[in-house]
């Protein structure tokens, strides 16, 4: 881990300063998969109650932001992305599509590096692998966050066919149980 | 494209009746015949549309309730938002039109988080779409001043009212603000937000543009225009009582003015401005929630085919009998 | 190195949607699972409906009638000349959107056309072209559309795809009401043979045995016997619940589900618990096994074919009147359709509580009460003895119906039971409750499992209000008076929601009724812990149990 983190330190302060920037672009790089009369809607209404959808990501996506420039706390990023992705497995997305967001969250940070004020990290405009290190490691703990979105995608799906098996037996419950104590 | 195409097509009215009133020979055509022929199909129109409605059954009472039913005796019914008698619909509806209940309901919210700019934006369509409609009823009233001689002291002091802020000469009216200021409000709305751009039609867009010619084209001749008031007066005064004066050099951005509001009225009846007469006769809000309490009439309520008790006994009779539930016939 | 990570950016342009089609193009793409199966033919058969033949709604050939372009727009005429609804709602929009995010498939999918103005517009475009002179004569321009296949194709997803639920119409100036054009919608989709299984068999088994699951009146007793004695397991109170007994004083007509299905089961435990305790002299009905109506989901002629048994078997078994049980469609049935579709009901007499004299003046014409307007009267004449404290076990939240909140305005009444039986009880935010509150995306006849996709999109903005009470006040329970939510909303909070449960109000008020007789209660009717024993242990997930 701490041969993978290399580096780390000084990018993830630089990060953090430049947080609510990354929150923004991630956030509408996301709502990008949606069409684009949406997303205004999903970006613009604040009421937790009309617009659910847009508020879990704006709820979720600050926060993934921090764990992933802090403690990288696994069950802590599992509940957070849990509130994305439950949403995206019931809506019409392919696995791949349904956790692309995270990725998306990589562009936006090296666009953000870019930047001017940060050239420090790029003397070489990205030439030289060397500086990437910090990079890398960011880079790393984006891929373990897709990783366990796309496995509670997996999960989610899972569990839509448990439920309805769950349904059918609700509906026949009586009869079940009928049987059951009445043999 | 049904923004643009709309918006070029109201430019070519307007440029019609621009023309028209520079031609001496075509004003009788644009100064008489094309306000008569409007007026006509406007309210042969809104009548054919009205009898149709009117016309057709309401089977059924099917109110949308909005708050309380009237239950028990302890219980309080919501008399407005859910009414169980005739004053309590009239509540209503006066709330609806006058006030737009049903809209505002879409800035009632809580527990927002960040800025509140969904909500500013439900809240302006309500306070837009009650502005547009208060101000262009005031503008109509304010009219009658041309339309009526002697001008009647409402009309007048209305007028005093609407340029109480004495800015300019002549004073500016606030219902000449309000009204440019809502239109392009609803305007703007329809072109910038995506979900309305989406819904919209070339009559939404027609229809707002042909109200901010007409408004444009009004305000224009009050303040920077000057027009010869007396003449036009008279050409109102004429079609009025029936005895229609051709008017000579009236100027021209007046019968723009005049033929905007020719087509404006013609076209009323075959679009969606037949809202406001329409707003009356909603079933969901112009009926009482008596349903359990008075019979309601359909009056073509057709006998159907039911499965009668004989029929589902004489179906089930053994097992009926073998489960001991009661028979009519053994 | 920059390009190797920027890959997995390539997988994010796959999401991008096409680009914004005009909506007048009505292709629609019918993916699984979200959307209903077509009807069985043997059910049109049975029903006399037109066209029965087997088709699935992702062929490309949906087999109509030849004529079937005639037969829609003759059918529009018709209603167009009935309905002074559809003929006002079909002129007076003026497309201003405050409805578009008001309904939850619109919340839930993000689709467009899920906006109800645009479910409308799919309609009304068709009306502009052949009904309105503007539209004859310029067409697209004043806003219409061609009727081809392909629209039939584009009805039936979206009017298959609204459950009627009246939201919108809260929100519209002009009181426009979605639900209204939908009805219109499907009758006329019926009137080419394109309606929906979970629909149909419902309402061809209503027709022929009596309720929708096609429980025949022996096996309907022998579920009733055996409620009863697992209440007398539980209470140790032997319940009298008799059937078809002529001169009762009330017909009690219950959503069948009550007798095959879980939670709504532990409804009529509690419900017939109630009946005892107060002694009513009442009588269900095998023949009239169901309020609930699939009728209204088809056709106000199929509504009015079902709903004509309740007053029937009420005249022929001499009931002074009748009452309800928690369903919601069966109360927008029997408010509002009901007395003018099958009345009058001069054979009945004005409901007066036998208990505490009450009348209710409300339901004078239509002489049906509701369950909770007659057990609200009794706890507020002091008439039941409850323990709320067997209720500690709950904390409870109430989902308002659709129906009964904007069809008929029942409100306090359930309100009013659950406080007075739950001594924890907290609402979900004012904009999710009441006249406005979401529906749990799977009603009118939609809540079927090939659906299950669209409906835990639908019924999102609920679960969403849900798990906010359940975060904030560790809400447990929803208590709810709707056979359809009790069947819909157990899998949708389990999806979104895990660990919640969902109960009757009259669930509830059995377990806290203190009944003469019974036994020392260590359990609820569901036959978990009560009380502060229960709290501690916490009830199993409603999936784990079964």
């Amino acid at each position: 881990m701490a041969e993978a983190d290399r580096g780390l330190a000084p990018l993830t302060r630089a990060l953090a300063a430049r947080k609510d920037a990354i929150v923004a672009g991630w956030l509408s790089r996301t709502l990008e998969s949606y069409p684009e009369r949406n997303r205004r809607f999903l970006l613009q209404e604040r009421d937790a109650f009309r617009n659910p959808a847009g508020h879990a990501f704006r709820e979720a996506l600050p926060a993934l932001l921090d764990e992933l420039l802090g403690a990288m706390d696994c069950a802590r990023i599992e509940a957070l992305l849990d509130g994305i992705v439950r949403i995206r497995a019931v809506q019409d997305f392919t696995a791949g599509q349904a956790v692309a967001f995270v990725f998306l969250l990589k562009k936006v940070i090296r666009d953000e590096l870019r930047r001017p004020a940060h050239t420090a990290f790029f003397p070489s405009g990205g030439e030289d692998k060397g500086e990437g290190e910090g990079l890398a490691a960011v880079e790393g703990r984006i891929d373990e966050m897709a990783l366990l979105a796309f496995d509670l995608f997996m999960r989610c799906r899972e569990r839509v066919y448990e439920i309805k098996a769950a349904a059918a037996g609700r509906r026949t419950f009586l009869l079940d149980r009928m049987q059951a104590r009445r043999p | 494209m049904n923004a643009l195409g709309s918006l070029l097509l109201v430019l070519l009215l307007a440029g019609l009746g621009f023309a028209g009133g520079q031609v001496a020979g075509l004003r009788p055509l644009f100064g008489v015949v094309v306000p008569y022929a409007a007026f006509v199909i406007f309210l042969l129109g809104v009548s054919h549309r009205v009898v149709l409605w009117a016309r057709a059954p309401v089977p059924f009472r099917i109110p949308t309730t909005c708050g309380q039913q009237r239950s028990l005796s302890w219980i309080k019914p919501s008399r407005l938002e859910n009414p169980s008698s005739t004053l309590g619909v009239v509540g209503r509806m006066a709330l609806e039109v006058g006030l737009f209940r049903s809209l505002f309901r879409n800035t009632r919210t809580e527990l927002r988080e960040g800025p509140r700019l969904g909500y500013g934006e439900a809240k302006l369509l309500w306070v837009a779409a009650l502005a547009f409609h208060w101000a262009f009823l005031l503008v109509i009233l304010r009219h009658l001043r041309f339309f009526l001689e002697p001008v009647p002291a409402v009309v007048a002091a209305l007028a005093s009212v609407d340029s109480f802020f004495e800015i300019g000469t002549p004073g500016l009216y606030a219902t000449d603000i309000v009204l440019a200021g809502a239109l392009g409000y609803l305007l703007l709305r329809r072109l910038l937000s995506p979900q309305a751009r989406y819904l919209s039609l070339f009559g939404d867009y027609f229809a707002l543009f042909l109200l901010l010619g007409l408004a444009a084209s009004g305000i224009l001749m009050r303040y920077a225009v000057r027009i010869d008031t007396v003449a036009v007066k008279q050409l109102a005064l004429g079609l009025v009582t029936l005895s229609p004066v051709v008017p000579g050099e009236v100027g021209p951005l007046f019968f723009s003015h005049l033929f905007l509001l020719s087509v404006l009225g013609a076209y009323c009846p075959f679009s969606k401005l037949m809202h406001m007469g329409g707003v009356f006769l909603s079933p969901t809000r112009n009926l009482a929630n008596t349903s359990r309490m008075k019979r309601h009439v359909n009056p073509w309520n057709y006998p159907v085919d039911v499965h009668t008790y004989a029929q589902w006994e004489d179906a089930f009779r053994d097992k009926l009998k073998a489960a001991g539930l009661p028979l009519e016939k053994e | 190195m920059a390009e190797e990570v920027a890959k997995p950016e390539d997988l994010a342009q796959v999401d991008y949607r096409p680009p914004a089609k005009d909506w007048r193009d009505p292709a629609v793409e019918f993916r699984k699972g979200v959307f209903c199966y077509s009807a069985a033919p043997k059910h049109l058969q049975y029903l006399g409906l037109p066209n029965p033949r087997p088709w699935h709604p992702s062929d490309a050939d949906w087999k109509l009638p030849a004529d079937w372009k005639r037969i829609i727009l003759e059918g529009m005429k018709e209603r167009l000349d009935r309905f002074r609804s559809f003929r006002l709602f079909m002129d007076i929009c003026v497309r201003c959107g405050a409805c578009a995010d008001k309904c939850h498939f619109y919340i839930g999918s993000g689709d467009p056309k899920n906006m109800p103005v645009m479910r409308a517009e799919l309609m009304r475009s068709v009306y502009r072209r052949y009904f309105t002179p503007a539209g004859r004569i310029l067409g697209p321009l004043a806003g219409g559309r061609e009727l081809t296949e392909d629209v039939i194709k584009e009805w039936f997803y979206y009017f298959y795809q609204c459950t009627e639920c009246r939201r919108c119409s809260v929100f519209c100036p002009f009181g426009i009401d979605t639900a209204e054009v939908t009805m219109m919608g499907r009758e006329l989709l019926n009137l080419v043979g394109c309606n929906i299984n979970w629909i149909l068999e419902p309402v061809a088994n209503c027709q022929r045995t009596g309720n929708h699951l096609g429980i025949q009146p022996h096996a309907f007793k022998d579920a009733i016997d055996f409620l009863v004695d697992e209440l007398a397991e539980i209470t140790g109170v032997r319940v009298e619940a008799p059937i078809n007994r002529k001169g009762a004083e009330i017909l009690y007509v219950i959503p069948s589900a009550e007798t095959f299905g879980t939670p709504h089961y532990y409804t009529l435990l509690g419900t017939l618990l109630l009946f005892h305790a107060i002694g009513l002299d009442y009588t269900l009905s095998a023949y009239a096994s169901e309020g609930g109506n699939f009728g209204l989901f088809t056709s106000h002629e199929m509504m009015k074919r079902l709903n004509a048994k309740i007053y029937a078997e009420a005249r022929r078994l001499g009931v002074k009147w009748i009452l309800g049980g928690e369903c919601g469609h069966m109360w927008r049935v029997v408010h509002q359709y009901m007395d003018t579709m099958n009345g009058p009901a001069d054979f009945l007499e004005e409901p007066v509580s036998p208990v505490t004299g009450t009348r209710f003046p409300h339901a004078r014409s239509t002489k049906m009460v509701h369950i909770c307007e007659f057990t609200a009267d009794l706890i507020h004449n002091g008439r039941l003895r409850l323990d709320p404290r067997r209720n500690d076990h709950w904390v409870a939240t109430f989902h308002d119906s659709c129906n009964p909140a904007r069809s008929m305005g029942l409100i306090e009444e359930p309100r009013f039971i659950l406080r007075s039986v739950c001594r924890r009880f907290h609402e979900m935010p004012e904009n999710t409750i009441k006249e406005r509150t979401f529906c749990c995306g799977s009603g009118a006849g939609l809540g079927t499992d090939e659906n299950f996709e669209m409906r835990m999109r639908g019924g999102f903005p609920r679960a969403n209000a849900v798990k906010h009470v359940r975060d904030r006040f560790g809400v447990n329970l929803v208590a709810c008076v709707c056979a359809i939510d009790k069947a819909t909303l157990p899998p949708l909070l389990e999806y979104w929601v895990p660990g919640m449960h969902v109960a009757g109000v009259h669930e509830l008020l059995g377990n806290a009724l203190v009944v003469e007789g019974e036994n020392e209660r260590s359990t609820d009717l569901r036959g978990e812990p009560t009380g502060a024993a229960g709290a501690s242990a916490g009830p199993q997930p409603e999936g784990a149990r079964e």
